[in-house]
């Protein structure tokens, strides 16, 4: 049986699989935004990643202070929790590279509009000259 | 009982290692320190300003936690994020606890001749909490790396005992 970690991990594999092909259309030059709008979309996922710093922290205490019973039941409650609370710190942990990749993914795209625009101010310069 | 002022703790283990000296047999392992109760020291301000930011600790960014009886501050930085605490359970409580499967490393050590711990708790062994003898309590300090795409190496361990033998000498 996989545990409801095990279903976000594969949730944020398709995520990752998501951006990856953004990605890809961005280093193309097939995508672009704005930089403004890019860079505020970026700084919400760089203060995501920090967010979920707070919640690791206080994930490890949690992990680190649950205590069960010396019997077979506690022990195997011991095991349980113990593998979920590693699951679910490699969860938030995936999670923070996700969203840090897709903070370079909208300043890849903003940086792509920019020098667009800065391409396009050049050729009408030329003409003009 | 366990002594809450500092010049009686001094007495009791002066005593305590007088006794220990008297009718014992000498041992190749020092008995770790009695020490006195920790559990009126604020952990949010043991460190000061200028000493969280040579560690790389961002002091804004102070936040209070209570969480299952661990009380104190977290705080993040560069290259590591920082949380010091002190725990109701003892570092005897924890040794009692050495196997069960929450820890993904366990070891015993000592900081600046209390009795301690240090632990892990993530899949990777990233994260480092040092533990230290408080008396009716454990003093905690965890460090885990900052995240970043592109993390640098880092001994947390290291790290968590060095700001612990910082911190140990301002504890009663």
């Amino acid at each position: 049986m996989s545990s409801s970690f095990a279903q976000s991990q594969a949730q944020l594999a398709g995520i990752a699989q998501q951006h990856a092909e953004l990605r890809a259309a961005v280093d193309a030059g097939e995508l672009w935004m704005d930089a403004d709008v890019a860079e505020r979309a970026a700084t919400r996922c760089d203060q995501a990643v920090k967010e979920l710093d707070d919640w690791l922290a206080g994930a490890e205490v949690l992990t680190r202070k649950r205590k069960f019973g010396t019997n077979e039941d506690g022990e195997a409650a011991a095991e349980a929790f113990a593998q979920a609370g590693r699951e679910y710190l490699d969860t938030l942990k995936n999670a923070q590279r996700v969203i840090a990749n897709m903070a370079e993914t909208f300043r890849a795209a903003g940086r792509t509009a920019a020098q667009a625009d800065e391409a396009g101010q050049q050729m009408i310069r030329g003409t003009g000259e | 009982m366990t002594p809450s002022h500092p010049a009686l703790a001094s007495v009791v283990v002066t005593a305590g290692l007088l006794l220990s000296g008297c009718g014992s047999a000498a041992s190749d392992t020092p008995d770790p320190l009695r020490v006195a109760d920790a559990s009126g020291v604020d952990m949010c301000t043991i460190l000061t300003e200028a000493e969280l930011s040579a560690l790389g600790i961002e002091p804004d960014t102070r936040k209070p936690m209570n969480l299952l009886d661990v009380i104190g501050c977290r705080w993040r930085g560069d290259p590591f994020r920082l949380r010091l605490g002190r725990d109701g359970a003892t570092v005897a409580e924890y040794i009692a606890r050495r196997e069960d499967p929450a820890f993904t490393s366990f070891r015993e050590n000592t900081v600046n001749g209390r009795s301690g711990v240090q632990l892990s708790v993530q899949s990777d062994r990233t994260d480092c909490t040092q533990l230290i003898d408080g008396g009716s309590v454990s003093v905690e300090v965890s460090v885990a790396p900052a995240f970043s795409l592109e993390p640098r190496p880092l001994d947390s361990c290291a790290e968590a005992l060095r700001i612990a033998e910082m911190i140990e000498p301002r504890l009663p």
